[in-house]
């Protein structure tokens, strides 16, 4: 009964877990927001049915019965559920961070990109254009007048690219569809001679100016052309997500 | 195994012994824990207890600036994999523990139809009645064999319900807005194999020698067991299966995070403009990420600017099936033959998909 026991409190702990990440609103750094609710009351099920029973057990009304197995392979497979646990207890949760980028620099998606309208979850005020917003004008029909004449004022990390010239960088932010693993950073081509001289790849700027046409009116390639690039902080809430 | 199913078959419920008060207790402590979490949580709010301000949590908070940059990726990436898989494992679980339970092994039998290739595509189309994702669907998939199905109809339903849900086809259908084929081409190649793949299995002598034998075991002891009341038999079958699946989540979790961080992926999609290569380096990177089926479509689709579309396809077909979670998962109910048999015709079948729309794309 004891071994029982312990499984279901480390079921427990689990549960547990995830409805404290449910609570404090830490789940948006791990899954995009339209699986938040159901992780909460998957767990919240689960937390009850676990408990119950537990308390079916120390009553002696529940007899578990399992097929016996080498004890060191019931050690092997519980190692692993028992690290993950112990880690998402103890640490706060970790960013993502530039390694992680790096790793999926060939994946972005950028403004101008395939022709097809992209649009993001953002949270700034309607009218006030970050990169999720712009990247959603450009990738479809524009008037070039227009889109060079605006002032350009977006935050966001500084990342190589895949496609873009040397004096060139995209700036950009992550987007999440399901779950980190799949972070994708999308961005806006920032054109700037010898960046690498005075910016960090993964660091955090805010860059004003506007935009140029670096292509022709058949195939536009619209680039922002700094006035000014000022070092910031990540921001408390750097993800993006698609819905 | 046939044995094990007739011996499962025709057992009478005996009257009821424990009840609800137990999950009425468990709202009751569930309650509790919910309570202590709120108190955590507003720790910083809660301004007379000086104690918890100094408590050893807040002074963590200062580790992720110690942890090299790699493991605090690789740390986010296996929770995030854990904690996005665990409400459909949980699903998945109260589904199969419901069917089990709940609905007598006959029933489902006779739902279905007799003919085999006629069942295996009901068993297919099972996946539009349960929109889960593949970590959902294995604790069923325990259930259908525990209840008598084949190991070889149960892998139609493994390998083709994670695609053929409505889900994850409209989600395909949104993402490839500009080649809505893809959402089609997905679905029918994803029944097509499974089947294909099961009828490879049909030829296998002994097909239930491809089972994990702690989990026909399992399947002898509950067969063998005095039947108690549904809620503990519920309540029993909730435990032990949540308990493996959970094991398995992690270790899978801990293998696609760790070999996402170590491989970077620059390796995977630097090949990317060759047609052939390509359909390989995509065939990896199913492999290697490991995310829901409902939504892999969005992700695919940034892929497509420098991948041949032929190539995307087959990641959208073979990662549902085939990547490290899933099989960690499916390696609770079969071993590794069964492993080694259906992994490598499922890459063909997605690869050989794949070369034939690039070839009709390029066209």
């Amino acid at each position: 009964m004891r071994r029982n026991l312990l499984k279901l409190g480390v079921l427990v702990a689990i549960n547990g877990y995830c409805l404290k990440l449910f609570l404090a609103g830490e789940l948006l750094n791990y899954i995009n927001p339209r699986y938040v609710t159901f992780t909460g009351v998957m767990n919240l099920l689960s937390l009850i049915v676990c408990i119950a029973a537990a308390i079916a057990l120390v009553g002696r009304k529940l007899t578990v019965i399992e097929p016996s197995r080498h004890w060191w392979a019931g050690v092997l497979l519980t190692v692993p559920v028992v690290l993950v646990l112990s880690v998402g207890w103890i640490l706060p949760p970790q960013p993502l961070t530039r390694s992680n980028v790096a790793s999926k620099s060939l994946a972005e998606l950028v403004a101008n990109s395939n022709g097809q309208r992209l649009s993001f979850a953002s949270e700034r005020p309607e009218g006030d254009k970050g990169i999720a917003e712009w990247i959603s004008e450009l990738s479809g029909p524009v008037d070039e007048a227009s889109v060079v004449s605006q002032p350009v004022d977006v935050l966001g990390f500084v990342h190589a690219g895949a496609k873009y010239q040397p004096n060139e960088f995209v700036l950009s932010r992550l987007v999440i569809y399901c779950c980190a693993v799949d972070a994708t950073p999308v961005g806006l081509g920032v054109h700037e001679a010898d960046w690498r001289g005075h910016l960090k790849e993964g660091s955090w700027v805010q860059v004003h100016g506007s935009f140029r046409n670096f292509g022709d009116a058949m195939r536009p390639n619209y680039i922002l052309v700094p006035s000014s690039i000022e070092p910031l902080g990540q921001p408390g809430s750097y993800l993006y997500y698609k819905f | 195994m046939s044995g094990i199913i007739s011996e499962m078959d025709g057992r009478e419920p005996e009257p009821e012994q424990v009840g609800p008060e137990l999950v009425i207790a468990g709202f009751f402590v569930a309650g509790l824990i919910i309570i202590f979490a709120l108190i955590t949580f507003f720790k910083d709010q809660i301004t007379g207890l000086g104690l918890l301000a100094v408590s050893g949590g807040l002074s963590l908070n200062n580790l992720p600036n110690l942890i090299p940059e790699q493991l605090q990726t690789f740390i986010t990436l296996t929770l995030s994999l854990v904690v996005e898989g665990l409400p459909f494992v949980i699903l998945g679980v109260l589904l199969a523990m419901l069917i089990r339970v709940f609905v007598p092994a006959s029933v489902m039998m006779r739902i279905l139809p007799k003919q085999r290739h006629l069942r295996r595509v009901g068993l297919a189309l099972l996946g539009m009645a349960m929109p889960v994702c593949e970590c959902g669907n294995v604790p069923v998939a325990r259930s259908l064999i525990s209840q008598g199905m084949s190991p070889q109809d149960v892998t139609v339903f493994l390998l083709a319900a994670p695609i053929i849900n409505p889900i994850t086809f409209l989600a395909t259908w949104e993402a490839f807005g500009f080649a809505r084929w893809v959402a089609v081409t997905r679905l029918v190649a994803a029944l097509v194999i499974a089947l294909v793949v099961a009828a490879g299995l049909d030829r296998l002598k002994r097909p239930e020698e491809l089972l994990e034998p702690a989990f026909v075991a399992a399947c002898r002891i509950h067969a063998h067991a005095q039947r108690v009341s549904r809620w503990r038999e519920f309540l029993e079958g909730f435990q032990t299966e949540l308990w493996l699946i959970v094991r398995l989540l992690c270790i899978g979790a801990l293998i696609a995070a760790a070999t996402q961080t170590i491989v970077p992926r620059e390796v995977i999609v630097a090949i990317g403009s060759n047609m052939w290569l390509s359909l390989l380096s995509m065939l990896g990177l199913a492999l290697v990420v490991s995310i829901c089926s409902g939504v892999d479509a969005f992700f695919a689709l940034s892929y497509a600017n420098s991948f041949p579309l032929g190539s995307v396809v087959t990641f959208l077909i073979a990662s549902p099936m085939i990547n490290v979670k899933s099989l960690s998962l499916m390696k609770s109910t079969f071993n590794w033959r069964y492993l080694g048999a259906v992994v490598p015709v499922v890459a063909v079948l997605a690869v050989l998909v794949g070369l034939v729309v690039n070839m009709v794309v390029a066209k």
